[in-house]
């Protein structure tokens, strides 16, 4: 199949008027100076964003160095066992939160734009924004290694270690309030993903078209809406018992640290996968290229990618085998572990028959080179997950170096090789030269070797009974060999990292580089410039170069799709879900500053709070919110009318509703809030189970009367029905007066009363949120809806803003409709909160 | 523009939720088995000897069953399946590969279901067994 068929025309005739391309250039061109921060564009902010990611991975490795060198031989005093806590602490977290997802997700900012050949993913300033608070927020976490304030409970945090009694001092804090906020950049990078591959596609680039990569990372990104709520809550229950008292994770008072596990794996076995899927993705596009054959089982793929992705979900209890769960409940989630594996072999064996079917041999190039490295690694961490997902094994294993071994060769293997292939075959697309292919062969070499050298000892190590997290051992106990041999591995490691650095400071430059130097078949390599193609393709098979040599041609003249600027600003087409059938084009913001101040002052409020200076955190975090107020105030810019893309096809460039972008947006965040109260919900239950005693009626004081619940019932109500009739009475084009402003008003009003009578009735019966796990978990029932609520008096009282201003009416009501869909979400999350929190102690009563 | 077309909407998410049905099914079946089987343990409802608890096994049983039987009728039935979720008839260009991607999803989580259901057979439902 080609790309375009010979017997359709094109869809716009050449030559292209010369302003086009000028209208181009100029709409999308980057700031210069120091104004470069201001960027939104994906090529300047996915790479910042994976420089970054880079640099933690370098300062992590250090790190790693500096214990390896401690634990070179037993009864070592290089550091302290206070400094080595912090060490493996930042180690880990820094790894997992600044380096791995960031990294990832960068490469989906960087890549998915010019994979999907459109001009930029569909909110290009919540991409950036993610990415400073992600640096402003990970610097400064990062630097409480050198002023000994790091983190000491390991990168999982488990309480009771990290409550107060036994961490003092504000280095739990940091974890806390600093990864807490990272997880939150990691969601709106997410949620720009999710609606990004949805609806940004080329036309005809239908799901059974998408390459693998945009596949990877609409699951990558399903992922974390799904998992990265449960950690969140995890980190909002730890941070509320350290500073408030409120008993979720203390015994006598009818919380269990088992709690944090369940919470905090639910989000880390996952993460593993997250981690892993988008690398298999890019494994998944350079091999074909490589051994110039497509992909051999593709739909397979697909399939091992989505199963990978919801097995994982499953997997959660197998990092607490030893927690004393009962032995079938373990038995659940290592049948999971073992269904995992399916899909994890399919892909592995689709890559090899892949290189099989090659139409050459497969050319052994330095992103070849790191494929088979992690082709090697990673199928043995596999194994030995296959090991470790036996309960009988994992009770022995569990808690030694064999456990540190399987899980670096499954996170270096799975992850960190198949990063530096992508390195090497995805830079001539942001560098203007290739790097070095003798180089990048020495940087492989080391890192194989030292890698194996380094990890392959410790499962010897571990099952010769050397525990994990320990800063020293004694000299008799035979491990000294195992270890010396490791810390050689670790510092070859470093010396290929350095080797690849050298290589980067030698070849790598900003710009251009050779057109597709790899005889790739994706629109990735077609020829791009700040506004990604010059035009958009109509794409009929998955490998658009090879089935359509002239296709990088036509597209460079401007004989598809959108070849200029017509709305006289930055946009892009938008298409539909499932067939990628043009269906608008949307209208999108450029370089600002107030996405910037948003990431310094929302970052600011949260560092800020650890110290506890509270006053100018709030402050800071007014000024966030202010920041954002403004960003969004030049967004919903109004319709163009329509605008002719070529072949014949007229968009609107204006949609409000189901079918809009925001829409999709407003509903992945909505899954996101429903997940943490899914969490909250299991947490509850799960608290409930462990400590009946402290529950009411019997253990806490009984539920207020039901006059109570029903009051707050029928304001959600009540408010609800007020923002839908506000819907109804929105004014006509061109008016600015009708009834919705009050109407909006009167229903924020009800939100924050509904909540208001809800924390009364609670405090009328004496409840106190620090006597018991049940009256916190009353009290957080409301602060979370509260959050919740926050938000949407915020968006209700924004809506009311742009209607005075007359950008508010029934044709362009974007605002309206956020703020209404938001409104019952949180309607409907409060009521489900009022029948829990009320009907449960009745029912068990 | 406002767009009404929800039937449309409706057809894109269904599409999505179609393909996943197996999975879908299986994240059903772990949060009904484990959810009944841990509660009924923590409670100490129908304990028997040696930390046996028919109730909990035959939950477990049951909802397997029930899940399990879902999922075969959608790769059984998967046009049946994609009407009744989308509200709309297959898209012909695409239906190969949505119900085969639907289909091998379906055949995993069933092995992935079985497997789980496999321990409510093999071992007592409360016992720690160490």
């Amino acid at each position: 199949m080609s790309t375009q068929p010979d017997n359709l025309p094109l869809p716009n005739k050449g030559p292209r008027p010369e302003h086009e391309l000028e209208d181009l250039k100029r709409v999308w061109a980057t700031p210069k100076g120091f104004r470069i921060v201001t960027a939104v564009n994906n090529t300047v902010v996915g790479t910042l964003y994976i420089g970054i990611a880079f640099l933690f991975f370098v300062l992590a490795g250090i790190l790693a160095l500096v214990m390896r060198t401690q634990l070179a031989v037993g009864d070592n005093a290089f550091v302290g066992q206070d400094l080595y806590n912090q060490l493996f602490t930042v180690h880990g977290t820094t790894m997992m939160f600044l380096f791995a997802v960031p990294a990832v997700e960068a490469l989906g900012v960087m890549l998915l734009p010019q994979m999907l050949a459109a001009r930029d993913l569909p909110f290009p300033r919540l991409s950036a924004f993610a990415i400073w608070a992600y640096i402003i927020g990970g610097l400064v976490f990062f630097s409480t290694i050198f002023y000994d304030l790091a983190p000491k409970g390991g990168w999982f945090m488990y309480p009771p270690l990290t409550l107060t009694e036994y961490s003092p001092g504000d280095n739990a804090d940091f974890w806390l309030l600093g990864i807490g906020f990272i997880e939150i950049s990691a969601i709106a990078g997410a949620i720009e993903i999710v609606v990004g591959v949805l609806r940004t596609r080329p036309p005809g680039m239908t799901l059974a078209r998408m390459p693998i990569f945009a596949w990877a990372m609409l699951i990558f990104a399903a992922m974390i809406i799904f998992a990265f709520p449960a950690v969140i809550l995890a980190t909002m229950l730890l941070e509320i018992e350290r500073a408030f008292g409120w008993p979720f994770f203390t015994a006598e008072l009818g919380g269990d640290a088992v709690l944090w596990q369940h919470l905090f794996w639910f989000f880390g076995h996952p993460e593993v996968y997250i981690i892993f899927l988008p690398a298999a993705g890019l494994v998944s596009m350079m091999i074909p290229t490589m051994a110039q054959t497509p992909l051999v089982g593709y739909r397979l793929i697909v399939v091992a990618l989505i199963a990978t992705g919801f097995f994982s979900f499953g997997l959660w209890v197998h990092h607490m085998f030893t927690t004393g769960i009962p032995a079938l409940s373990l038995t659940f989630f290592s049948a999971a572990s073992m269904a995992v594996a399916i899909p994890s072999g399919i892909q592995v064996f689709s890559w090899i028959a892949t290189i099989a079917a090659g139409r050459e041999r497969l050319r052994l190039t330095v992103p070849s080179l790191f494929i088979l490295g992690f082709l090697f690694i990673f199928t043995l961490g596999g194994l030995t997950g296959v090991m470790v997902a036996i309960v009988p094994f994992d009770l022995q294993a569990h808690d030694s170096y064999f456990v540190v071994a399987h899980f670096h060769y499954v996170l270096v293997g799975g992850m960190v090789f198949p990063l530096f292939a992508t390195f090497y075959y995805w830079a001539p697309l942001v560098s203007s030269r290739m790097l070095s292919e003798r180089l990048g062969k020495w940087a492989f070499w080391l890192m194989f070797i030292g890698f194996n050298v380094a990890f392959f000892p410790m499962h010897i190590t571990g099952l010769a009974g050397m525990p994990r997290r320990v800063w020293t051992y004694p000299s008799n106990m035979g491990w000294d060999v195992l270890n010396t041999i490791s810390t050689v591995g670790a510092f070859t490691i470093a010396a290929g990292v350095l080797v690849f650095i050298i290589d980067l400071f030698r070849n790598f430059r900003f710009g251009n580089g050779p057109e597709n130097p790899w005889n790739a078949g994706t629109l990735e390599f077609l020829p791009n410039d700040v506004y990604s193609t010059r035009s958009i393709p109509r794409v009929t098979s998955r490998d658009p170069l090879w089935d359509r040599p002239s296709l990088s041609r036509e597209v460079e003249e401007g004989l598809h799709y959108l070849p200029g600027a017509p709305t006289g600003g930055r946009e892009t087409i938008v298409t539909s879900a499932v067939e990628a059938e043009p269906q608008y084009v949307i209208q999108m913001p450029g370089p600002s500053w107030t996405h910037l101040a948003a990431a310094a002052f929302t970052a600011a409020f949260f560092l800020l709070l650890t110290i506890k200076q509270v006053t100018i955190a709030l402050t800071c975090g007014v000024l966030a919110i202010a920041a954002c107020l403004v960003w969004t105030w030049q967004l919903d810019k109004p319709s163009q009318g329509e605008v002719d893309i070529g072949g014949g096809i007229k968009l609107p460039t204006y949609m409000t509703g189901p079918l809009s972008h925001s829409w999709w947006a407003m509903v992945v965040l909505m899954l996101v809030a429903a997940s943490l109260y899914v969490s909250y919900f299991f947490s509850y239950l799960y608290l409930w189970t462990v400590s009946p005693e402290v529950w009411a009626p019997a253990g806490s004081p009984a539920p207020p009367s039901l006059l109570y619940p029903l009051g707050s019932a029928a304001m959600f109500v009540g408010g609800s029905a007020l923002i839908l009739w506000a819907g109804r009475r929105l004014p006509e084009e061109g008016r600015s007066w009708s009834a919705t402003p009050l109407l909006l008003v009167a229903a924020a009003i009800l939100i924050v009363g509904a909540i208001g009578l809800e924390v009364l009735g609670h405090i009328g019966t004496g409840l106190d949120p620090k006597a018991s796990s049940y009256g916190a978990m009353v009290y957080m029932a409301a602060f979370l809806t509260g959050q919740a609520a926050f938000a949407t008096v915020i968006l209700c009282l924004f809506a009311v803003a742009r209607q005075v201003t007359g950008q508010l009416d029934r044709r362009r009501r974007v605002t309206f409709d956020n703020a209404a869909l938001f409104f019952y979400y949180t309607s409907a999350q409060g009521l489900f909160g009022l029948v829990l929190i009320h009907g449960f102690p009745r029912l068990i009563g | 523009m406002r767009m009404r077309d929800t039937s449309s909407n409706r057809q894109m998410i269904g599409t999505l939720i179609f393909i996943l049905i197996g999975p879908i099914l299986w994240a059903l079946q772990l949060t009904l088995i484990y959810g009944a089987q841990s509660s009924l343990c923590a409670f100490e409802v129908g304990i028997g000897a040696n930390g046996g608890n028919v109730l909990a096994a035959g939950t477990v049983i049951g909802a397997s069953v029930l899940c399990m039987a879902l999922a075969v009728a959608a790769f059984v039935m998967p046009g049946a399946s994609y009407r009744l979720i989308t509200g709309a008839s297959s898209p012909d260009d695409q239906w190969p590969f949505l119900t085969s991607v639907m289909r091998i999803l379906a055949g995993l989580s069933l092995l992935a279901m079985l497997y789980a259901a496999l321990g409510a057979v093999l071992l007592p439902a409360c016992a720690q067994l160490r």
